[in-house]
């Protein structure tokens, strides 16, 4: 409870205390004509009086019930922004959050003795003649991008080459491409002439061609 | 008489409201268990509470709720009404408790600290303060005060309820609810930026 100010018996401060209920013709006659007596003769209080009927008018007018709402549904709006932008957006980010990955989260960094070791449990179908569909984490190349590399920069990498990304990151960052098997060196060889390419290389499962 | 206020409500009228031999001849078939006098009530209050109580919880999602647990007291419970107030003080009364309560029980943050920094609110020192902007600000000013102050000046300015019924409804000294007016129309009018004070 804020702290009670005695009434005095300053005509100002009681025009000014009463001013909302005068300006909403709520005051009693005795009150209301002490009120409408000071004001006649006080030009500062007349000029309060026309600032509380504006005040008042003003609040009065608020459409509180739809602008609470839709400062509500705003806030809605921004949460549910904020949970998309804490969601990976980028190319990495998406394969990060979308991809399980297996057997190569450990990787501290790219060899290809590590991703042809990675690989060997894979199975090794996957460029046979009459051999069904490859599955979606076997590869045949593996590529590193700078870490300033657009995603644009990486999209057009990808499609220059006909390669198709089909897992990581690794814990380094690489990916695992799969480029069409007579391409396929053309396409590496490509890939590390790009600016955008930190590092690429084939990746050739045992026994394969 | 310097007259009342000048400028017209886009809100509904008060003057619309059912008079207060209504609400009392009402409320007397409630106790009845009358439904269809139950309904009438609540179709008449509805759009006041609903402003009273948006104004004081400033949680939308609050308001129904709050709403209906109020109106349900007097459907349950109309021999709580004395006959020494009006129908509507009581009411208000049950309403402002209610929502008092729910903002205890919810412990949600009274006020929208986000809103600082949202951006948009503030108009530029070069930017003309239109209708819009200026309810935007005053929106943004009332959220500044407690619920308890924001009660007062909306109680006053919007349904116009004398400060002794209000006194009576917030259960507290007629002279708390002029101090506690004088204090949220300050704080108020300190809130608003210059150019908006000048214009008012």
């Amino acid at each position: 409870m804020g702290k009670v100010i005695k009434l005095p018996h300053d005509p100002h401060r009681e025009t000014e205390l009463l001013l909302p209920w005068y300006a909403a013709g709520r005051l009693d006659g005795d009150e209301r004509a002490r009120v409408e007596a000071h004001l006649r003769t006080c030009a500062r209080c007349r000029s309060e009086f026309a600032r509380e009927q504006r005040l008042g008018a003003e609040v009065a007018n608020l459409p509180l019930e739809a602008d609470l709402g839709w400062a509500a549904m705003l806030r809605r709006i921004e949460d549910s922004e904020a949970r998309a932008a804490a969601r990976p957006r980028s190319l990495g980010g998406l394969m990060r959050a979308g991809a399980p990955w297996v057997g190569w989260g450990a990787a501290a960094s790219v060899t290809l003795a590590l991703v042809g070791g990675a690989l060997t449990h894979r199975p090794a179908n996957y460029e046979t003649l009459g051999a069904p569909a490859p599955a979606a984490t076997t590869g045949n190349a593996i590529v590193v991008f700078r870490p300033d590399a657009t995603e644009a920069a990486i999209v057009a990498a990808l499609g220059a080459t006909h390669a198709r990304i089909v897992d990581g990151p690794t814990g380094a960052d690489a990916y695992v491409l799969r480029i069409p098997a007579a391409e396929r060196n053309a396409a590496v060889a490509r890939l590390q002439t790009l600016a955008s390419v930190e590092m690429a290389e084939p990746i050739d499962q045992p026994g394969s061609p | 008489m310097f007259g009342s206020r000048s400028v017209a409500k886009g809100a509904p009228d008060p003057g619309a409201r059912p008079d207060v031999s209504d609400d009392a001849r009402l409320l007397a078939l409630v106790s009845a268990g009358d439904l269809h006098a139950f309904e009438q009530l609540y179709r008449a209050y509805h759009p006041r509470l609903r402003r009273f109580l948006a104004n004081v919880l400033r949680r939308p999602h609050l308001v129904d709720e709050v709403l209906n647990d109020t109106m349900m007291v007097v459907w349950r419970q109309p021999e709580r009404y004395n006959g020494k107030s009006k129908v509507s003080t009581w009411v208000y009364a049950i309403a402002y408790r209610k929502a008092l309560k729910a903002l205890r029980r919810r412990d949600e943050p009274i006020e929208d600290k986000a809103a600082d920094s949202r951006p948009g609110d503030d108009p530029g020192p070069e930017q003309h303060m239109g209708q819009r902007q200026l309810q935007t600000v005053l929106l943004k000013a009332m959220g500044e005060l407690s619920p308890d102050h924001r009660a007062v000046v909306d109680l006053t300015y919007f349904h116009e309820i004398g400060y002794r019924e209000i006194a009576e409804l917030m259960d507290c000294p007629v002279d708390t609810v002029k101090t506690r007016m004088f204090h949220a129309r300050r704080r108020l009018k300190a809130l608003l930026p210059g150019e908006l004070e000048d214009w008012l």
